[in-house]
């Protein structure tokens, strides 16, 4: 028996093992893949049939995103949805109706999600950004290559939700694709990824409303030089080629481009972008009467963030644009820019404080500076131009955001503020107004506005204003002041100081200056610490009547019944004439003064009175002079003096009256007592008085001893009016004349 | 069980059966090798050649005996089949077994089998477009077990060995969705026509290349 050698072993094995897999050897012609990025042609799977008789044959599914958006129906070919159990998966190219007929949007994955109830509410996926070739798309955007993007199906309130700023109107339907990393695409310096006639651009965001059809792109803009404006614009496509640095296709440009990075731009067939002016303080709404700018849609939409060169500033900025009648249509816009039609333009701007080197800070240390906007309506029907802007730079604000609040709450800041609004319509209809301002900012105080200054134009009138302030509202000048245009006007000024010095004691000024064509008018007051002294004074002068009236008040008390009073009143008047009224009190009654004069129609008047008292206990002297003087009551005086003496006493009296320029009469008299310890005392008496007519000199003594007294006198009367002389002599009671 | 799964029991059965059976005495050493294939044709009829494979690999014997256990990995095979790639990879465990010597015409020549199993994978990736950044190079893989077969003619030159290969890979149906919803069976497996280059490192002292390049005396055909 032949031996079973390893070598039939191992024969027998490696047909034993080859039996068990012949069977499977080879598989034919069952592999099918399917590329989810080749677009799928609409009109292949349509075949000019009606597409509700697809979907009622099941050759074409609507995708269910009504609760999504329901602007317009979606479609996809029935194959190429499968629904599993979080909702439906598409693998393929997604179709939209729009107002161009069907296109297709976007090919790729792409998950529907339903939730509890059943209802699809969310549409992401991953397909390709391809910009539809249909419509005005077709002969205005041109993108260079495929690009893949995640991909996101909404309406735009949720869009809006994310980012404010966008301009889409509500209501609307967008596709939103987030290209790939821009890195990824291998893109070097001088390559676009698509183009608009001469503009290129290189983009990380598109939104994509299949309905108007509208897309608006966010990323770089890469222009180039373009030496005149092109009387026949080129309308040939510019062609993306191969790039040496990746397998896509890119866009080359030529040398000398100039980019603008981080724009945003939009192009709408209709009127889909939205100008939403910015929101400007109440006071400015107030001083102009409403900013009156007006919304409108248009469609085409430009944004931007430009830095200012050397300056830490950015410039934020977007304009929407509708109109364009150019013959050559929209697309003349991308050649020749904005043509000399009519259109409605709006641009919102807003200034920020930011550079790259503050990027280094953990904090976002951006801060806006100021803002406008602009609104152009070149309609001759309703043309008009309208700016508004203000502006607020308070480096404290800065400094919050670097430090934190708590650091900074003692720190001081001068702020600046301002606004400016110019409207244009028609020639009778414009307005011009600006406003700064500069502040002192302290934590825990009220902002202390330093200067203020505005002026305001319009058809009307012509209205300017400055104010001057001292911190802490310690003093300030505010003029304001109109012209119309029917010849009124009105300048007024003011100045106030305010210090409170604690305890009630302050000091307080007022002075307000108005000037009209009715008149000046002025009015003003000062007070001084402790109501010490105060000063009022007013005026007028107008056509009827120049007047001015002051009054001036000292009241110092130095204790109980010891007060130094004062008033001056003077009251200047065209009308009535020139008054004066004033007192003045010392302590203690010492002396007290009074005055009171007139010039006025019917003369001069003045009238004085002094009168005094010192009391010293044992004695007292006291006096009272009183002059009263006027052209028609003449002159008087009067008035007498008590010289306070125990042993010697006297008093000295003055009398006299000055009727007219020859008719006066003047006098005095004075009298001494001489006491001899109760025993005896003797009482001379001198009296003295001329006329116009005559002199009068008597003199008189009265003798007293124990019990009786005699009178001894001795008169002089010369009177040059008779021509008689009168001498007498009394001797103790018994009078002798000649 | 599946086929390969029971080739690879027989396989395993055998080595232990043979371990025991073979002769005593001889030279052990270790065969160290690599190969690059210069033909290949996929089992999945619509895939086409794309790149031509490479494998090392690791040979344990005796020059008394006929047999060898041998350990290699194959990789860097590619197919292609409009946007997908296929790059399957074979770890192997085999048996090589001489199946002849011609010691009459010359005895540096000898025809050897082998058989054995393998853990495979394979990859389908989708090429994508250009600028589908995201998607481009999409993945698949799959991996299962399998078994690989072959038979080649070895030419000694002293410690170096080379040889022409012809080995069929086995590795049954590899699953993938290729843009579908539902996954699809795919062939694996493939033919491959190689050329490989080996070095004999003897494990014990003594060996002459005389000895070193002769066939056991037990397999010596009788005159």
């Amino acid at each position: 028996m032949k031996k079973f050698t390893p070598t039939y072993q191992f024969s027998i094995l490696f047909f034993i093992a080859f039996f068990f897999t012949q069977c499977e050897l080879v598989k034919e012609d069952e592999f099918e893949p399917y590329d989810i990025f080749e677009e799928e042609n609409v009109d292949e799977l349509t075949d000019g049939k009606n597409l509700d008789d697809l979907i009622t044959d099941g050759e074409v599914v609507v995708l269910p995103v009504e609760n999504i958006c329901s602007n317009n129906r979606l479609f996809v070919n029935g194959e190429r949805i499968n629904a599993n159990e979080l909702g439906y998966k598409i693998k393929g190219t997604i179709f939209s109706e729009s107002s161009i007929g069907n296109v297709a949007v976007t090919s790729g994955e792409f998950d529907l999600i339903r939730d509890a109830e059943g209802n699809v509410v969310s549409f992401e996926g991953y397909g390709n950004a391809q910009i539809p070739n249909a419509g005005f798309l077709n002969d205005v955007v041109v993108m260079a290559d495929i690009y893949g993007s995640q991909t996101t199906y909404a309406s735009t309130s949720l869009f809006k939700d994310d980012n404010p700023k966008l301009p889409f109107l509500d209501e609307q339907c967008y596709f939103n694709f987030n290209l790939d990393p821009i890195d990824n695409a291998g893109i070097e310096e001088g390559e676009a990824i698509s183009s608009i006639r001469k503009s290129f651009f290189n983009f990380g965001s598109i939104f994509y409303n299949p309905t108007d059809p509208a897309v608006l792109f966010h990323g770089d803009v890469l222009i180039e030089n373009v030496d005149q404006r092109q009387e026949q614009p080129d309308n040939n496509k510019a062609q993306p080629v191969d790039s040496k640095n990746s397998k896509t296709k890119k866009f080359k440009l030529k040398p000398g481009f100039k980019m603008i990075s981080d724009v945003g731009v939009g192009i709408s067939l209709n009127r889909n972008f939205a100008y939403t002016p910015l929101t400007f303080s109440d006071e400015l709404e107030a001083k102009v009467g409403g900013t009156n700018f007006e919304p409108f849609n248009g469609s085409f939409y430009l944004s931007g963030r430009i830095p200012l060169g050397q300056y830490p500033l950015e410039f934020e900025g977007e304009t929407v644009f509708y109109g364009g009648p150019s013959p050559l249509g929209i697309l003349d816009l991308f050649s020749n820019g904005l043509d000399q039609g009519l259109y409605q333009q709006g641009v919102n701007g807003k200034l920020f404080f930011d550079h790259a080197l503050l990027s280094v800070f953990p904090t976002d240390l951006s801060m806006e500076l100021g803002r406008a906007s602009l609104q152009l309506n070149a309609n001759p029907n309703n043309p008009f131009l309208r700016f508004a802007g203000e502006y607020d730079i308070d480096p404290l604000a800065f400094f919050s955001k670097l430090l934190g609040e708590s650091a900074v709450q003692y720190f001081p800041s001068i702020a600046r503020t301002g606004q400016m609004y110019v409207s244009v319509g028609k020639l009778e209809d414009w307005e011009f107004y600006m406003m700064n301002d500069i502040q002192l900012r302290i934590a825990g105080l009220d902002n202390q506005s330093l200067s203020k200054s505005y002026f305001h134009f319009t058809p009307e009138q012509i209205e300017i204003g400055g104010e001057t302030n001292l911190p802490f509202g310690l003093a300030g000048i505010e003029v304001k002041g109109y012209l119309q245009n029917d010849g009124s006007f009105l300048l007024s000024g003011n100045a106030n100081v305010d210090v409170d010095f604690g305890d009630g004691v302050s000091l307080n000024g007022d002075l307000t200056l108005e000037i009209s064509n009715q008149g000046a008018f002025l009015s003003g007051d000062l007070t001084l610490p402790g109501a010490v002294a105060g000063i009022s004074v007013k005026g007028h002068i107008t056509k009827d009547e120049i007047y001015l009236e002051g009054e001036g008040n000292v009241n110092i008390t130095f204790g109980p019944n010891a007060t130094l009073a004062s008033n001056l009143h003077v009251k200047a008047s065209s009308s009535e004439g020139i008054f004066i009224d004033g007192f003045l009190k010392t302590p203690m009654q010492v002396a007290e003064v009074a005055v009171s004069g007139e010039i006025s129609a019917r003369g001069l008047a003045l009238s004085g009175m002094i009168s005094g008292k010192l009391d010293y206990g044992l004695a007292a002297l006291q006096s009272n002079l009183a002059l009263d003087a006027s052209t028609w009551g003449g002159a008087k005086l009067s008035g007498m003096i008590d010289v306070p003496l125990q042993i010697i006493g006297g008093e000295l009296e003055a009398y006299g009256e000055i009727l007219t320029a020859n008719t006066f009469k003047l006098g005095a008299s004075t009298r001494v007592t001489l006491g001899f310890e109760g025993f005896a005392s003797v009482s001379p008496m001198v009296n003295f008085a001329f006329s116009q007519d005559e002199i009068e000199i008597a003199a008189e003594a009265e003798f007293c001893a124990i019990e009786a007294c005699a009178t001894a006198g001795l008169k002089f009367n010369p009177n040059w009016a008779t021509g008689d002389v009168e001498i007498c002599v009394t001797p103790f009671a018994v009078e002798l004349c000649l | 069980m599946t086929a390969y799964r029971k080739c690879l029991l027989i396989v395993v059965l055998f080595t232990l059966f043979y371990s025991k059976a073979d002769a005593q005495g001889g030279y052990p050493y270790l065969e160290i090798g690599a190969g690059f294939g210069f033909w290949k044709q996929s089992l999945q009829s619509e895939f086409a050649s794309k790149q031509l494979p490479f494998y090392g690999f690791v040979e344990y014997g005796n020059t008394s005996r006929k047999m060898q256990f041998g350990l290699a990995v194959n990789t860097h095979t590619g197919f292609h089949f409009e946007n997908f790639t296929l790059q399957p990879k074979f770890a192997e465990l085999y048996l090589k077994y001489t199946l002849a010597t011609f010691d009459k015409v010359n005895d540096n020549f000898h025809l050897f089998g082998k058989i054995g199993g393998a853990f495979w994978q394979t990859t389908l990736t989708d090429l994508g477009k250009p600028g589908v950044v995201s998607f481009e190079g999409k993945e698949e893989n799959a991996n299962g077990l399998g078994m690989v077969a072959g038979t080649g003619l070895a030419m000694h030159a002293g410690k170096l060995t080379i040889a022409p290969v012809f080995s069929i890979f086995l590795g049954g149906q590899g699953e993938y969705l290729a843009g579908q919803f539902e996954k699809q069976n795919i062939n694996v497996g493939y033919y491959q026509a190689a050329l490989q280059f080996s070095y004999r490192l003897y494990l014990k002292k003594g060996a002459t290349d005389n000895q070193k390049i002769k066939c056991p005396p037990s397999i010596k055909i009788s005159r």
